[in-house]
This record gives C-alpha cells, structure tokens and sequence, in this order.
C-alpha cells in the first residue's frame, strides 16, 4: 500500500535560526550556478584578476621601477598630456574591466529568467501560501542575485588590490586607500541597480528572451543615443542616458576623485539622481507585479 | 480551543476587473471533508486563492480559525497545505528538492527539510521518484508531488484544488484514500472539483458553487431534498403510451409532458413518488416495460441546481 498513516511526528527540536529569506537565497544562488555560463563568467573574472597579478608580479621582476616609468611618460597617452599617478582614480580603468565583460553579462545570465520563470511556472502559489511575504521573496532573490555579482567583481578587484598594495612602494598605499571602500560602494551601488533592473525587466516582459534583448537593447543603443544627443544640444549632461556612463561617474564620486573625471562626462548629481531612479522605479515594478500574488505582504 | 469554524466567509466576494470570479460567499466550514463542487469558472480557484491569502477579496471577509485573513497575520497560513490547481514548478528540478525548498521556507532547517519532504512523498506513494526531475513527470506524478506539498507540514487545513486531474485510477484512488483518512483525523479538508462522483465518493458534505455564487450547501441528501422539490423528469417506455399520457395529463401531480423522438414518454413531476403510486393505481403499470428517472445522479443533482438559477 503506498499510502501510510500519518505517523510522521512533527520537529519540536530548535528551529532554523537563519532569515526567512535565506531559503530563496541559497535556492537562487544554486540556480544561478547551474548554468554554464554563468560558472564560465565566474572563471574568466577570477583569471582575469589572478592574470592581472601575475602581469604586476613580472613587471616588478623584469623592470623594478615600472610605475616610475609609467607615471613619468604615461601622460604622453592621457587627453591633455596630465601627469599620471596611480591612485584611486586609477582603478576606475581597473572598475571598467570588471563591470563592461563581467558585471553586465552576469546580469544577463544570471537573472534573466529568475522572475519570469516563476511567473510561468506559477512558483508564487507555492511560494505566498506558506508563511513568506512577497518582500521576503524581493529580498531573497534580490540579496543572492547581488550577492554574486559582488563575489565575481568585487573580490577579484579586492585580490588585484591587496597584491598591488603588498608589493608597492612606501607610500602607495596611501595613495590607494579610498579603493575597498569605494570601490565597494560603486560596485555595491551598481550591482542592486542591476539586480533591480533585471528582475523588473523579467516580470513585465515574462520571458527570458524578451528580458535579454530588452536588457541589450538598452545597454547597447543608449551610448550612441546619448552621444548624439550631446551632439544636437552641446549637453554633456545627455550622457547620462547611458547605464554605462553613469556607472562610470558614480564609481568616481565614490573613490572621491569626480573632480579629476574627464571634460564631456554629465554632472555626478544627475548621475545620481538617475541611479536612484532606477533602482526606485524597477523595485515598484518588481513590487507590484508580486503584491498582486499575494495579500500577506 | 476557539469554537470558531475552520473556514468562516462573510459577503466574500471578488472581481478581475469586469469578471466575477466569487460573489457575496457565505459560508461556514467545521472539520471533516468538504466537497466544492462547480463546472470551470464558477469561481473554486479564487475561493482557493482567497483562504490562502494570494488574492485580496474584492468585498467582504474571510476568517480561518477565527483569524481574518489579512496583512500582517500571515501565520495562520503555517495551518494550512494547499496543493494550487495550476501546474507547477522549475525553481528545483527535483521532486525532493522543490518539496524541501518549500519546508525550508517553513523554517526547518536543510535535514529537517529534505526529511519532511520524504515523508510528504512517502505519503503520496512517490518516494521512490524523490530524484526524478519535475519536469520529466508525467501530470499525474506531478499532481502527487502538489498534493505532497501541501501535506509537508502536517496542515489542519488541507486545500486540494482538482489534485485529481491527470492522475491514474490507482493514484486516484489512492488520493481519495488520503482525504478520507485526513477528514476521520479530524482536520478539514477541501477538495475541490468539477467531477462530482470524485467528490461523492469521499464526503457527503457539498457546497456547489456555480458563476461565482454560492449554489446550494449542505449535506448531499439534504440537497436532494431541495432537488425534490424541483420538476423531476420520468421517461417510461412501453405500449399505449399516448393513452397513458392522456390518462396523466389530467392530473395535476404532472407538470410536464412530452414525446422523445424515439417514442418514449417524458412525464415532469414536483412529486415523483406520488406519480408512480398513481400509475399504479391508474392500472398502466404492466404496459410499461421500462422506466428511467432523470436526474438521479449526483451529476444531475448539480444540473438541476444550475438550471434553476439559469
């Protein structure tokens, strides 16, 4: 006979002490690494970095007074001919390498689906009728997906700075304080809006194919977009219509060298105005979409 | 213990819009099985949806366990398994690990989980598929895997909206075996269903439910009573049926009457049984050879009721 009595004895020993949340987070966090590109990504960023230090490493071996050499005629290469130094201002290059073949595809793969998928699959009837809200829900899948992206940018970042900072000259470190602090910041910043954005993006469009060419879409066209409308209005500030441009900006504001960014960037102000937004804008999405699944939220 | 009904609606209704989906339900649920019966879209889902707290009532007030259903008292919902009636489910491939995934959101810990998730499947007789991926199970296994799921925390409330869909007549049997266990343990069950032999087969107690609007409620004789009281159709066949019908259209226990195409004779009565007394007496019971009465299924009980409204 396949059914049996209900002899299970209910757990009265000590319950889990973890969040509410942290079921979906580990949930979506193994999700996320099953896919395979998902680990490929994960793996070229962790070469990527481990690559950086090796170049550092040999570069100190094979010429010992390199960033003489570099700070000293590597204004030759810079707008303007300005010295170089390198400081924090100079991580905002290392920042780039990170978010431009890292951080936004992570997005992509990542969270395309994560939404969308359990809109389809009807996981929210499972989900809402047991004691999560769907808050718990936003900050499961939100905190995980977050999570991951810092793990692939921010301590690969962190392991290039700590190397450069143990094998640099008297002093250097000073020069390259402001970084942890700000480059977590700009990369903590960066990776919400992006986690906000993506997951909004997948509940209104319900589908992982529409979520990645809307999320190309906007990522690709707006830099020419923007580029042009500076060219019709002499409006720096219309640079800000691109993602990537903004996340530039902020991550200087928030090294504390916005002063040094180059002439033709928009104002941090407006920068930060529109990452707020966003992050504002895509969290009422995600917040209407699944408050209509559940009342206990 | 509160003397409060399991399940107690007042005036609940709600709207998608334009669409009535439930309408001014009133309606008390003590423990035991409950039958709600009604044709697609006569508003079983919502009702579902509406006690589990994944949609807002449009008006009116649900309570379970004397609690009202509202923000903020979510905890009532730890009383209750509702196995949904739409198909589920890719956030885990595994029957085990989507059935954990749910416990763990419960509050148990990753073993206690996955040990809960067992005995859910063992429950359902799927054990032996705790690996097998969701989505290479046939309808009928992954019905199971939802009615695990809502037994994982051993519910004093069960909800099962149309588990019985997909599934095989051994597994449905197996089921039905399952709520008439959960119903004698005194906890209450709610099995909703648009097939209503399913639902006579494991209670006696029905609510009927049909365009969103509470049908009839009550035990399955007493609505056979209010079903007496109705027209009921007699179709007799046999010889000298118009002179049997000339003989009956003067009595006034005959509210109808007509001819089939096939020749047999349909007699409309309030008072069936005091009709085949009459015919008896009237002496035409040996010309007729052989005699249907409509409407005596739980089928037609539910038909009737509608066509009442209609």
């Amino acid at each position: 006979m396949a059914f049996r009595a209900a002899e299970y004895e209910r757990f009265t020993g000590p319950r889990r002490k973890a969040p509410v949340w942290w079921p979906l987070f580990t949930a979506t966090l193994r999700r996320g690494w099953s896919s395979k590109w998902v680990r490929r990504i994960t793996f070229a960023s962790m070469m990527m970095a481990l690559s950086f230090t090796a170049m550092i490493y040999f570069a100190y071996q094979v010429i010992p007074n390199w960033r003489d050499l570099v700070q000293q005629f590597g204004g030759a290469f810079q707008p303007g001919n300005e010295e170089v130094v390198i400081d924090s201002h100079a991580y905002l290059g290392l920042l780039r390498m990170f978010v431009y073949p890292v951080l936004l595809p992570l997005s992509l793969v990542f969270g395309y689906d994560l939404v969308a998928a359990d809109l389809r699959s009807n996981a929210f009837e499972s989900y809402f009728s047991r004691s999560i809200t769907p808050l718990t829900y936003l900050v499961g899948r939100t905190m995980a997906f977050v999570a991951f992206l810092m793990l692939v940018t921010f301590v690969p970042v962190m392991w290039i700075w700590t190397f450069d900072v143990a094998i640099g000259p008297d002093g250097h470190f000073a020069e390259v304080a402001a970084v942890p602090l700000g480059m977590g910041a700009a990369l903590l910043t960066t990776a919400i809006m992006l986690a906000l954005l993506m997951q909004a993006i997948t509940s209104v469009t319900r589908s992982g194919i529409w979520t990645n060419l809307t999320f190309v879409a906007v990522f690709l066209f707006s830099a020419p977009l923007g580029g042009t409308l500076v060219g019709l209005t002499d409006n720096y500030d219309w640079m800000a219509v691109n993602p990537l441009h903004c996340i530039y900006v902020f991550s200087a504001v928030c090294m504390g060298t916005a002063e040094r960014l180059p002439p033709g960037t928009a104002s941090p102000s407006l920068v930060l105005g529109i990452m707020t937004g966003v992050i504002l804008a895509s969290t009422l999405v995600l917040w209407r979409t699944l408050a209509r699944r559940g009342v206990v939220g | 213990m509160s003397d409060a009904p399991v399940i107690r609606c007042r005036g609940l209704s709600r709207w998608y819009g334009e669409v009535q989906g439930l309408s001014g339900l009133d309606l008390e649920v003590d423990a035991g099985v409950v039958g709600l019966l009604g044709p697609n879209g006569s508003g079983k889902s919502t009702f579902m949806r509406l006690l589990t707290g994944l949609i807002r009532p449009s008006r009116g007030s649900v309570e379970l366990f004397g609690q009202r259903v509202e923000p903020g008292k979510q905890g009532v919902f730890a009383r209750i398994g509702h196995a949904p009636g739409d198909d589920i489910h890719l956030e885990t491939e595994r029957a085990v690990d989507f059935l954990a995934l749910i416990a763990s959101l419960g509050g148990d810990s990753r073993t206690e989980s996955e040990r809960r998730a067992d005995e859910a499947l063992d429950q359902v007789g799927m054990l032996e598929a705790r690996e097998k991926r969701l989505d290479g199970m046939s309808k009928g296994m992954r019905q199971r895997v939802k009615v695990a799921q809502a037994l994982l925390f051993d519910p004093q409330l069960l909800l099962l909206d149309e588990p019985l869909n997909g599934m095989d007549p051994v597994s449905r049997r197996q089921t039905l075996d399952l709520v008439r266990r959960y119903g004698a343990e005194g906890r209450t069950v709610v099995l909703a269903s648009h097939v209503l032999h399913e639902v006579e087969a494991v209670t006696d107690h029905l609510v009927l439910l049909h365009h969103g609007r509470l049908l009839a409620e009550g035990r399955l004789d007493e609505i056979r009573e209010l079903v007496d009281r109705k027209p009921r159709r007699l179709i007799l066949e046999g010889e000298a049926l118009p002179q049997l019908a000339a003989q009956v259209l003067a009595e006034s226990l005959v509210t109808g009457l007509s001819f089939e195409a096939d020749g047999r004779l349909a007699l409309e009565t309030r008072d069936l049984n005091r009709l085949l007394d009459r015919l008896v007496e009237l002496g035409t019971a040996g010309s007729i050879h052989h005699m249907d009465v409509e409407d005596q299924n739980l089928e037609s009980v539910f038909d009737l009721l509608v066509g009442e409204t209609a």
